[in-house]
């Protein structure tokens, strides 16, 4: 499904045509699900906090003030929504060895990556974000996923810009690692 | 010069791998739920009626409904006095009817209007009903009730 910008949208609801609503809710819906489930980590609160967030958004949509893109004022939403289901628990990222890094070039696991298909591919990030813990995999789909900038991250997340852009660059590292490991697995298994 | 490149590299790897992740899959009737949650808190909204009579004024207008009811039974409009044939009013009627002789001057017409008003259990059940039909008004009405669907 094709969808229309954001704000005509929002205008269509502004005007009294609830059923607008509805394609917000369409193209928002996974990645607003998604954080859900970073942050709380089970499907049935995740689905609760995703619908409260959408409902907040309905009627609040009036106070919103277009400064930010809609994606980045939802995800904020839901993003506050379940930290506060889950008692306010804060992102905390565990110190990472930058070090481990070092034991592997980048252009090893590009060639490597290289020779995997698309499928394998898929089954290798997939994996690697798995082992990540969940708050990081959340900074990397919103980077990456939904390129979202650093700006929008902190606004969503509440953590400084500067901060946003160590704990990217950590946690890049960190998939490099995971990635590494996957790798090492795979390759030598198809050749 | 040669770091940045290298940096820009492994960005567009991760982010063309990233490509290749699938989000969460939310249940297929999400938006239903919630287009249904929405649907329903505009019904809530529209059919939200306060009440007509405040807390305060619904008091008044009962105590003045019985104090009213009450005066016309125990007050003879076709004499001008307090009844004194009820044993409950008796007592209250003879205090009564020394300050009515001084208030009520003239206009027998009023009199005649209430001449047939007597104490039967039909109109005091009726002087106590209409009262708590009001009451019971206001409960049904309770603002409360109809915002529930949006409070989080």
């Amino acid at each position: 499904m094709k969808f229309q910008d954001d704000n005509i949208y929002i205008e269509r609801v502004l005007k009294g045509e609830v059923a607008a609503f509805s394609y917000l809710v369409e193209k928002h819906k996974e990645m607003v699900f998604t954080i859900a489930m970073k942050v709380v980590r089970n499907r049935e609160d995740a689905e609760e906090i995703a619908q409260d967030a959408f409902l907040k958004a309905y009627q609040a949509l009036k106070t919103f003030k277009r400064e930010s893109k809609f994606a980045t004022w939802m995800y904020r939403i839901v993003y506050n929504t379940a930290i506060s289901k889950t008692r306010k628990k804060q992102m905390e990222l565990a110190p990472l060895d930058d070090i481990i890094i070092d034991n592997f070039t980048t252009d090893e696991i590009h060639e490597s990556a290289g020779r995997l298909s698309d499928e394998e591919q898929s089954e290798l990030i997939n994996q690697a974000i798995k082992q990540l813990p969940e708050d990081e995999s959340l900074l990397l789909m919103l980077f990456y996923k939904k390129e979202s900038s650093v700006e929008d991250i902190s606004q969503i997340t509440g953590l400084s810009s500067s901060n946003v852009k160590v704990k990217l660059h950590r946690i890049r590292k960190k998939l490099y690692t995971e990635l590494n490991e996957q790798i090492n697995v795979k390759v030598p298994a198809i050749n | 010069m040669e770091k940045d490149k290298d940096k820009e590299i492994e960005d567009d790897f991760i982010k063309n791998l990233m490509n290749k992740v699938d989000l969460e899959q939310p249940p297929a009737d999400f938006t239903l739920k919630i287009m249904d949650k929405i649907q329903t808190g505009i019904i809530t909204e529209t059919v939200e009626a306060k009440p007509w009579l405040s807390k305060l004024n619904y008091l008044v207008f009962c105590i003045a409904f019985i104090a009213i009811g009450i005066f016309c039974l125990v007050f003879d409009f076709t004499n001008f006095g307090f009844r004194n044939e009820l044993p409950v009013f008796n007592t209250i009627g003879i205090y009564l009817n020394s300050i009515a002789d001084y208030i009520i001057t003239g206009s027998h017409t009023l009199g005649r209007a209430f001449a047939s008003f007597k104490s039967s259990p039909v109109i005091i059940a009726v002087l106590f009903a209409i009262p708590l039909l009001f009451g019971f008004d206001r409960l049904l009405r309770k603002p409360e009730a109809t915002h529930k669907a949006f409070i989080f």
